[in-house]
């Protein structure tokens, strides 16, 4: 039976059904719970009926999982109330008016199973499917205040069920809203706080990615010491359609403040896009007259990341994502989507999708004034215009400078940059990044330090240029007649020196590279239209053949159970015994032993007749020979057989004839008590 | 260190346990239990809405922690405890209250608090539950079992609630409160919970009158069939004023001349003065039976069911046994060898009950350290029963001793299940009806067989 108020269960149902839209679902298992209350019959269900039952939800749980899992739906949670509506059926119709605890617990199933347990141990599942229909119903993520309006109610209606006896309901009325309002109140802080949190820590996610990557700081390598070393994992696989050429650079993030070694975005706001279309499609610039397309695919941790673009993107089209949001610099960052994007992207207009510059993007650090201009005087760059101080930039760095991922230390007294500038003049492309924006910015071009991956390497395994941890690069963004563009200044010998360090049997890891990426491409892949056709060739066999298992090992357990039973009722052949001499010659004598009567009374109905008493003593240690070799586990030894065979020749001799055990007139005194008819 | 570690966290474990099954309801079990499935569901405020749960069950349970913090009872209590109880009988008693409150008590619960089971951390070290050397070496190391052991052992009691109805401001009232004792031994008692459930019916305030108490819980005690001992009248020096009084006070019947060997203390100094000769009290000698029941305390684990077993037996014999009859010495080793004395007068059944209440396992010595008291009052004794927790060559030794001294015995061998199958008699081979094996769980099945 079910123990919570009427109908709660029900309509906590049909709630959970209209939030996550399963409403035929919901209505039939509303119906269905509630409807077994009128229905005044009960079974006796034993432990193992509710093993089975459980057996069941977990079939359910792993179909349900599995299909999760390969149809790549969103959380399963919102199903649980389908999981587990067994259980709530199985104690709905229970005599037991609970469930025991083996279905839930594998270590309580053996301890039943073993009989360790004296008493039959049940829980009321009630009130925890009652809990379990409200989390699922959260997972439906319908974001009105319906939800928060159908737990206080529903919860309010339970609480008031099992309110205690004499406690004042007006007290109870006051405290209960009291505790809806400091609910509603916190849950507006509680999520105002997480969205602060996870503005603050969102770019801790992308280090799992191998480098650091923030929209709102990145730190640089510049005056570290060491030397630095990146993975040669691929990140992203870009895939060119018309075969035209890739762009050189993909853009993640770009950062406009520089400060002892790092980069920050200052007062910038990420703005949601709305989606086009069916909820794949979002646009995030001006479409131009000619495009070209690319395909990047590249992994989302926990469905959120930054996305790396084509500086003059306009529009991405397949991204199965929530929230994407842009601001003003150009970062695109996602949330809510799946393990693995597979976006197109179409670019080519010439026209980056980033917002024009400000004052804060000619800002210099007055720390580095001194050696970029000491820097910019020795280029001669004063008098040139834009697109020219571009190139000379570009053709003093090759010529002059060093590229190297040899971290040195610097002179004391001077920032590691005028080091670089300066002394050295070698370093990696961090170094070259912020230098070439600060010598811009110098001459008057509003700058920003970019970062991203740099597109080179082609892959003929996958047919796609792929993108590694070690492509990653900075280089500046200059704005130029009215828009951004690329300045790269890092010789161009870098990628050269990257590969050298690559290992020698990068081949053999790109393939398994390459086949981990096409299972992922294939677990996470989605089409219209909802469930794939091959996900259901897939999961219904599957699941037939776990049914099958399952019933069939229980069959042939069953079977084999059965068997041993039938083996056990099956009567052992009742061993020779010599005892039985003695009956047969005693019921010739006029003793016949009734059926019902056991030999020991049969003794002593004899011993009442008054025979002789050594007659009787005989009688009862053969008994005792007797008992023994019928009845003993193991089957008597011979001896005991020997000991009884001649014992009984011995007393059939001395009183086996007629008239010698008792004489006529006791047989006659005593035959209407102890004797049978002849 | 590492022992430590993990016997600070059982304890914590414990600690919060208790806490949680005492404090809340079942329905602020199940919030709580709701509160943090929807905190860990809930992390991410993006993808579903179980943060708004947690925020409100977090109101609703902090709510009801909150009104029910500042909660005291009022109430004065006296506790009438009777002296004994006996394992695994109920023991009911009375509980007076006052109401000391200006205002009418309401929903009050009141629960017998024991003290705290929690083992020390020598009490851990030293403990061995019974099937230890079954576990493996993990379970060894952690001693979770260990602890759940001790834990039940050192949990006298199960103890019950009870709702009191309304008292008004002044007023008394009683009810009655029950208990079912676990173990023998002193059940010390250190308080009285009072609880009262918060209006939403999920935390119950606590408050806690400190009433120190104990009950002496005597071993459980078993049906015996009439037990036919064996053996006849014996010879007892002191006679039967010994067993009536404490002192040499036997039965006077004359004066007589003293003879060679007559012991000195027998003068009767005055009619020597009289008649110039020595002359000796003389005095009747009396016979009677008098049974020994020897208890066997050599076991590896205190509280093992085995050794619990056995002193149950042990109490049985001693309710059963016609005191007033006979005497009976119940002779065992604690820290040193005890012989009591019960039966005609000299110590009641209650007095041995309580010191086999009390008795416990020995570590430090050896079998062997109860044969000089044994042989030394064999003289004395019409009949023996053993009570045994093995067979070995030192118990058959002091059977076989007890037997040459023309004893009559009983002996009964408690061991684990299913150890008796094949035990060798030894020197009870002649008299194997006097011979009996008992398992522990299934005594009173082997009982029914003497």
């Amino acid at each position: 039976m079910i123990k919570t108020p009427p109908l709660l269960i029900g309509v906590s149902l049909l709630f959970w059904s209209w939030q996550t839209g399963y409403l035929a679902a919901g209505i039939v298992m509303a119906a269905i719970a509630e409807g077994l209350r009128l229905i005044n019959r009960r079974w006796e269900l034993s432990p193992l009926d509710f093993h089975r039952i459980a057996d069941l939800c977990a079939i359910i749980i792993i179909a349900l999982t599995a299909y999760r899992f390969l149809a790549g739906t969103a959380s399963s949670v919102r199903w649980i109330p389908m999981e587990i509506f067994p259980l709530l059926v199985g104690q709905s119709l229970s005599s037991v008016g609970g469930v025991d605890l083996g279905a839930l617990f594998y270590t309580a199933r053996q301890r039943e199973k073993k009989g360790e347990l004296k008493t039959r141990r049940t829980v009321d599942v009630s009130y925890p499917y009652f809990a379990f229909v409200l989390l699922a119903t959260s997972a439906a993520n319908v974001r009105t205040p319906v939800f928060y309006g159908g737990i206080f109610m529903l919860i309010g209606w339970a609480l008031l069920s099992v309110r205690p006896r004499g406690a004042p309901l007006i007290l109870w009325t006051v405290l209960f809203l009291l505790a809806g309002g400091l609910g509603w109140t916190g849950q507006i802080g509680l999520r105002n706080l997480h969205l602060k949190i996870e503005d603050a820590t969102f770019g801790w996610y992308q280090q799992f990615m191998g480098r650091d990557l923030n929209p709102f700081r990145t730190v640089t390598a510049i005056g570290d010491i060491g030397e630095l070393k990146l993975s040669n994992r691929i990140v992203l696989r870009v895939r060119i359609e018309e075969n035209a050429s890739p762009p050189e650079h993909l853009l993640e993030a770009s950062y406009n403040t520089y400060k002892d070694k790092r980069w920050f975005a200052l007062g910038q706001r990420f703005h949601p896009l709305a989606p086009i279309g069916d909820g794949t499609v979002w646009r995030i610039g001006e479409k131009p007259e000619n495009f070209k397309t690319l395909t990047i695919s590249g992994r989302l941790r926990r469905g959120k990341g930054i996305l790396s673009l084509p500086i003059d993107a306009y529009r991405i089209e397949n991204l199965p994502v929530s929230i994407l949001e842009r601001n003003r610099y150009g970062v695109v960052r996602v949330q809510g989507g799946p393990g693995m994007v597979n976006y197109r992207v179409r670019f080519g207009s010439g026209l980056s999708y980033h917002e024009p510059y400000d004052e804060q993007d000619l800002v210099i650090p007055a720390k580095e004034l001194p050696a970029v201009r000491q820097i910019a005087k020795e280029m001669g760059l004063s008098a040139k215009a834009p697109r020219e101080t571009i190139a000379t930039l570009k053709a003093f760095f090759q010529k002059r400078f060093k590229y190297s991922l040899i971290l040195e230390s610097g002179k004391l007294g001077s920032t590691p940059l005028a080091n670089f500038l300066l002394k050295s003049r070698s370093g990696h492309c961090e170094y070259f990044a912020t230098a070439t924006v600060l010598i811009l910015r110098l001459i008057g071009i509003p700058a920003r330090y970019a970062t991203g991956y740099r597109v080179d390497e082609y892959s003929r395994l996958e047919d796609s240029y792929v993108v590694r941890a070690r492509h990653a690069h900075a280089w500046a963004l200059a704005f130029i007649d009215g828009d951004w563009s690329h300045v790269d200044t890092t010789p161009a010998i870098w990628l050269a020196l990257e590969k050298e360090a690559a290992p020698a049997l990068e081949p053999v890891y790109d393939l398994f590279r390459w086949i981990g990426h096409s299972f992922s491409r294939w677990r996470w892949s989605e089409s219209k239209g909802g469930l794939p056709a091959w996900v259901l060739w897939f999961i219904v066999p599957l699941a037939i053949l776990l049914i099958w298992r399952i019933v069939f090992r229980k069959r042939a357990a069953s079977a084999v159970a059965g068997k041993e039973k039938l083996d056990d009722q099956k009567s052992i052949p009742v061993p020779e015994s010599a005892f039985y001499r003695i009956e047969e010659n005693l019921a010739r004598q006029g003793f016949a032993r009734r059926k019902w009567e056991t030999q020991t009374t049969f003794i002593r109905k004899i011993e009442a007749a008054g025979p002789d008493s050594d007659a009787v003593q005989g009688l009862n240690e053969m008994l005792t020979l007797h008992y023994r070799i019928r009845f003993h586990p193991g089957g008597a030894k011979e001896t005991a057989r020997a000991q009884l065979q001649e014992r009984v020749t011995k007393w059939l001799h001395q009183y086996g004839s007629a008239g010698r055990l008792l004489s006529a007139e006791n047989i006659a005194g005593h035959r209407p008590h102890i004797l049978d008819k002849p | 260190m590492i022992r430590k570690l993990l016997l600070r966290s059982f304890r914590l474990t414990s600690a919060i346990k208790y806490w949680f099954l005492n404090r809340f309801t079942f329905a602020g079990r199940l919030t709580l239990a709701a509160l943090i499935a929807a905190a860990v569901f809930g992390q991410n405020t993006n993808i579903n809405m179980a943060y708004q749960a947690f925020t409100f069950l977090l109101a609703l349970l902090a709510i009801s922690i909150l009104a029910s913090t500042f909660f005291k009872s009022h109430l004065m209590v006296r506790r009438r405890l009777p002296r004994f109880g006996t394992v695994g009988q109920p023991v009911s008693y009375r509980i007076e209250l006052t109401n000391q409150f200006r205002r009418i008590r309401k929903r009050l619960k009141i629960t017998e608090k024991l003290t705290d089971p929690r083992p020390t951390f020598e009490e851990f070290i030293q403990g061995r539950e019974p099937k230890e050397a079954t576990r493996n070496r993990f379970d060894r190391v952690v001693g979770y079992h260990r602890w759940m052991w001790l834990m039940a052992l050192k949990t006298g009691a199960k103890v019950k609630g009870v709702l009191l109805s309304d008292i008004g401001p002044g007023d008394q009232s009683e009810v009655r409160l029950e208990l079912t004792p676990q173990q023998r031994g002193y059940l010390h008692l250190s308080g009285l919970q009072v609880t009262r459930t918060d209006p939403l019916g999920l935390y119950k305030a606590s408050d806690t009158i400190q009433l120190h108490d104990s009950i002496l819980i005597l071993p459980r005690r078993y049906p015996l069939p009439p037990v036919m001992l064996p053996g006849t009248r014996k010879y007892q020096p002191g006679g039967v004023a010994l067993a009536s009084s404490v002192g040499d006070a036997e039965e006077f019947i004359s004066l007589r001349e003293y003879r060679p060997g007559d012991p000195l203390r027998r003068i009767h100094w005055c009619s020597w003065a009289k008649t110039g000769k020595p002359i000796v009290k003389e005095y009747q000698e009396e016979y009677f039976v008098r049974h020994a029941l020897i208890l066997d305390t050599f076991h590896d684990t205190s509280g093992s069911q085995v050794f619990e077993e056995a002193v149950s037996l042990a109490a049985s014999f001693v309710t059963t046994v016609q005191t007033h009859e006979c005497l009976l010495d119940l002779m065992f080793v604690g820290p040193e060898e005890y012989c009591f004395t019960g039966g005609r007068g000299l110590a009641h059944i209650d007095r041995m009950l309580e010191i086999l209440a009390s008795v416990n396992v020995c570590h430090d010595k050896s079998f062997s350290s109860l044969y000089p008291m044994v042989i030394e009052r064999a003289g004395l004794l019409s009949s023996c029963i053993c009570i045994l927790l093995e067979w070995n060559d030192e118990r058959k030794q002091l059977v076989a001793n007890l037997r040459e001294l023309g004893i009559p015995m009983i002996v009964l061998v408690v061991g684990e299940l299913g150890f008796v199958e094949t035990l060798d008699p030894g020197p009870m081979k002649d008299q194997p009806h006097f011979f009996h094996t008992l398992e522990a769980g299934r005594i009173e099945e082997g009982l029914a067989k003497l």
